[in-house]
């Protein structure tokens, strides 16, 4: 990941607020004066591949762990499956629900390799973060599933 | 309510996008993203924006919690031709990015029409809310799917306990699942909490 100095703060790694007048940790580079520019930076696939689903099955538990080498910055939510389906995704390092309680729609939650859910904001996974998955089938018929982050690791 | 901040004097400012400039492409080549600054006021605002996915109407869930009894609902979606309105409380400061939506029956122009409101809590500075659209809307003029969002031309700020109220009707001779889901991100403000 090839570093660049953070256009936003000039490297200085803070910035004033105009409305205090009080300086504040650059909240592009986190205070650290560096940003990736993303120009040599890899894709990475980490799959969810929860176990085939029966027709109409409830809460079907699986997970991936992130790498230990890197954190993941994630910018795409992709999925496949053979019916729809619906589910609840967690980040449990955070112990944070990516939706209220209930599951949202397959439709709803990702795109395809051709057209991905593409986040305006990506967001960072810790390494050695678990990702949750509770996966309902929908469809009335044996459902093979496969959930994708798709991003890139920060190096 | 929004906190500008802005380089330090002295120092040359670029806007450029922090993590990467390559969505800037994107959202000429692949979907709409919303606009760049909007973008870049979520970061400000909130430390660590998290994406969040509230489904403000959902017919699985409507039945779950009022069953059958109203006639209105079965297991299998929303009954003929009616509507219903479901509600949900927002539980952090949450920036609206993208309105989401996904049906059974019917098509995307003739599925349900949809329409939305939100208030905030009592002893807010503004408890009047805001009626986001004149009258109900067709689904399809309001609602994308995960693979092509219905991305908001400026992220709209929901404060946290502000209510967001949904009215769906299901335009479809048949049952219909409908479910409509709020795109955006969760975080705590910039600054930390207060």
């Amino acid at each position: 990941m090839a570093l660049q100095t953070c256009p936003t703060c000039s490297g200085a790694g803070a910035v004033q607020n105009v409305k205090t007048g009080q300086g504040q940790q650059c909240p592009a580079c986190q205070g650290t004066g560096q940003v990736s520019g993303g120009f040599d930076d890899q894709d990475f696939w980490y799959p969810i591949n929860p176990t085939q689903l029966t027709a109409l099955q409830l809460g079907v538990n699986a997970t991936v762990t992130i790498d230990n080498d890197a954190d993941f910055l994630v910018d795409r939510f992709i999925a496949s499956s053979t019916g729809i389906f619906s589910l609840t995704l967690t980040d449990k390092f955070r112990s944070r629900p990516f939706s209220p309680n209930t599951a949202i729609n397959g439709e709803n939650f990702a795109g395809t390799a051709q057209l991905p859910l593409w986040l305006p904001n990506p967001f960072i996974i810790r390494k050695n973060a678990v990702i949750l998955g509770v996966f309902n089938d929908r469809s009335g018929s044996p459902n093979t599933i496969q959930f994708c982050l798709v991003g890139r690791k920060l190096l | 309510m929004s906190t500008i901040v802005q380089p330090i004097q002295g120092v040359k400012p670029i806007n450029a996008p922090p993590f990467s400039p390559r969505w800037e492409q994107r959202r000429k080549v692949q979907v709409r993203l919303p606009e760049p600054n909007g973008v870049e006021m979520i970061r400000q605002m909130l430390q660590d924006p998290f994406p969040f996915f509230i489904n403000i109407f959902d017919t699985a869930e409507q039945f779950a919690e009022i069953g059958a009894a109203s006639g209105v609902f079965s297991a299998t979606g929303i009954t003929a031709l009616l509507s219903a309105e479901q509600r949900a409380n927002v539980p952090e400061d949450f920036w609206l990015v993208a309105l989401l939506a996904s049906f059974s029956a019917g098509a995307v122009g003739t599925s349900f029409a949809f329409q939305l409101y939100h208030t905030r809590g009592v002893g807010t500075d503004d408890e009047q809310g805001f009626v986001h659209m004149q009258s109900p809307i067709i689904g399809g003029n309001c609602c994308g799917t995960a693979q092509k969002p219905l991305y908001l031309q400026t992220p709209k700020y929901l404060p946290k306990n502000t209510e967001i109220t949904c009215t769906v009707q299901n335009l479809q001779n048949a049952v219909n699942q409908i479910q409509v889901v709020l795109f955006g991100y969760l975080g705590e403000p910039a600054g930390g909490l207060t």
